[in-house]
């Protein structure tokens, strides 16, 4: 008898793994398929380590069950506590709090913003909850690698935790609510000298072609300075005022998101101001 | 809360069935998700899925937790009825037997037991997140040893039913505790509790 072709092969592990019994008697069954299964596996190490792992899940079966279905109760579905995420999401807010309040060793220097003590307790539940979003992108990306915008996604959000991070070490950091264009609560920036963090989540998804940009104005004067990314419902932008060492935020300054339309120019703001926060009022 | 949302389920379902008390889970869960927001930093999705961080982090959890409580795993059998939403929410039952499963091998090492019984937890687990109708032919087939054609039988389904129901289920088993489990080493062949004299039903 020939050995099996590789489709053939694997049709008949499809039909092993209905039955444990058939499995484990492969070795030393003398039935022509079975026969020529082994052939085909003798030189196979894809068709072999397939077959291992339906092995190895059939054993885990057997041995996690109990000797009879009437004892099998233990395998009905357990109810998640419906309180239970409000305190794991309690608890998070809580755990970023300590690490923000924790002494942090920080380089000489003046800051203009060293008398700063304002309430956080939004802006960390945001934090809070844009890091285990982190988390859950990463988990998207090790599902679905080859979708290159999710892994893009998910490493803007890395660098965004690492900013937020950063942040919030420092114990001189700044930050304001942002508020929308009816006045409400729309999210924060907060920033050192050196990053600069900006997280909402009252912003729809932009239509195809359109853009929230960022701009800080100043005296009269703006510059463009980002645009806001999305991972789900959250938007946000990191930047990097090491890179702008001329800037200086001080006590007229601004910040601003506006919502581009398609094919606006990326220097000239024309959209609505969606977003809004006076930096130097903090 | 992507994360939670995601995996509390199948973390919570794990642990629960591994104290034996939903309480004492709920903590667990809890404290593994915070764990979880404080080392952030060092996951990274190319050694694992983020399920099994998760379910490492709450199984280390759960077992300081049988320590500082003075309790064994085999010494609180788990009265997994009472886990259900229909049971209360205290599981543990004192002076239950030792499950049979546990002790079959003669193995009371409390590291190698308190490891099996976590690695059933997680299996239950799996099967527990079935779809009813595949649910039923997994535990038919596996806690009853029956073949195929009795499993239609017994359910009254025909045997096409049965075999695609069962394959179905093995792919979502396959798929959702390879990574969490130990089922990527390499292991003997299954040995059926019944030995394999039935007659091959196709």
């Amino acid at each position: 008898m020939s050995a099996m072709d590789h489709g053939s092969a694997h049709e008949r592990i499809e039909e092993l793994i209905l039955d444990p019994a058939r499995l484990a008697g492969l070795e030393a069954s003398q039935a022509p398929e079975d026969v020529a299964l082994r052939e085909h596996l003798a030189g196979c190490l894809a068709c072999r380590a397939d077959l291992d792992g339906w092995a190895r899940l059939q054993a885990a079966l057997s041995e996690a069950l109990p000797g009879s279905a009437a004892e099998a109760v233990d395998v009905q579905p357990i109810e998640l506590p419906p309180s239970l995420r409000t305190r794991v999401l309690a608890a998070v807010r809580s755990a970023s709090a300590e690490a923000s309040l924790a002494p942090i060793p920080m380089a000489s220097g003046g800051r203009r913003w060293a008398g700063f003590t304002a309430p956080r307790t939004a802006w960390l539940g945001l934090a809070a909850s844009l890091v285990v979003l982190v988390v859950g992108a990463g988990v998207l990306v090790d599902q679905a690698a080859k979708l290159g915008t999710t892994q893009e996604e998910a490493q803007g959000l890395t660098a965004a935790m690492a900013a937020v991070d950063r942040v919030l070490s420092a114990p001189d950091h700044r930050l304001v609510t942002l508020t929308t264009a009816t006045g409400s609560a729309g999210g924060s920036i907060s920033w050192t000298r050196h990053d600069l963090v900006v997280l909402s989540t009252a912003l729809a998804a932009p239509k195809p072609g359109e853009v929230y940009r960022c701009w800080l104005d100043s005296d009269g004067k703006g510059w463009a300075v980002g645009k806001m990314y999305f991972a789900g419902s959250t938007a946000y932008w990191v930047g990097s005022l090491d890179e702008w060492a001329s800037f200086e935020i001080g006590p007229t300054t601004e910040f601003r998101v506006s919502l581009e339309p398609p094919g606006a120019d990326p220097a000239t703001r024309s959209g609505p101001v969606v977003l809004e926060a006076a930096l130097g009022a903090s | 809360m992507i994360a939670y949302d995601r995996h509390a389920n199948f973390v919570f379902g794990s642990v629960a069935r591994f104290l034996g008390d939903r309480e004492v889970a709920a903590e667990v869960v809890q404290d593994a998700f915070v764990t979880l927001w404080r080392r952030a930093r060092q996951f990274d999705a190319r050694s694992g899925s983020l399920l099994t961080w998760l379910l490492a982090i709450a199984r280390h959890r759960a077992i300081d937790r049988l320590r500082s409580d003075g309790r064994r795993p085999t010494r609180d059998a788990i009265r997994l009825e009472a886990l259900t939403s229909d049971g209360g929410s205290s599981g543990t039952a004192a002076g239950a037997e030792i499950p049979r499963e546990l002790i079959a091998d003669g193995s009371t090492d409390p590291t190698s037991v308190a490891t099996r019984r976590w690695t059933q937890s997680i299996v239950r687990t799996g099967i527990a997140e079935l779809p009813d109708n595949e649910r039923q032919v997994i535990l038919l087939g596996y806690a009853e040893d029956l073949s195929q054609a009795e499993i239609a039988e017994r359910l009254e389904w025909p045997l096409g039913t049965v075999k695609s129901r069962t394959r179905r289920a093995m792919a979502q088993l396959r798929a959702h505790l390879g990574p969490v489990t130990d089922l990527t080493e390499p292991a003997t062949a299954p040995t059926p509790r019944s030995a394999p004299s039935r007659t091959p039903n196709r």
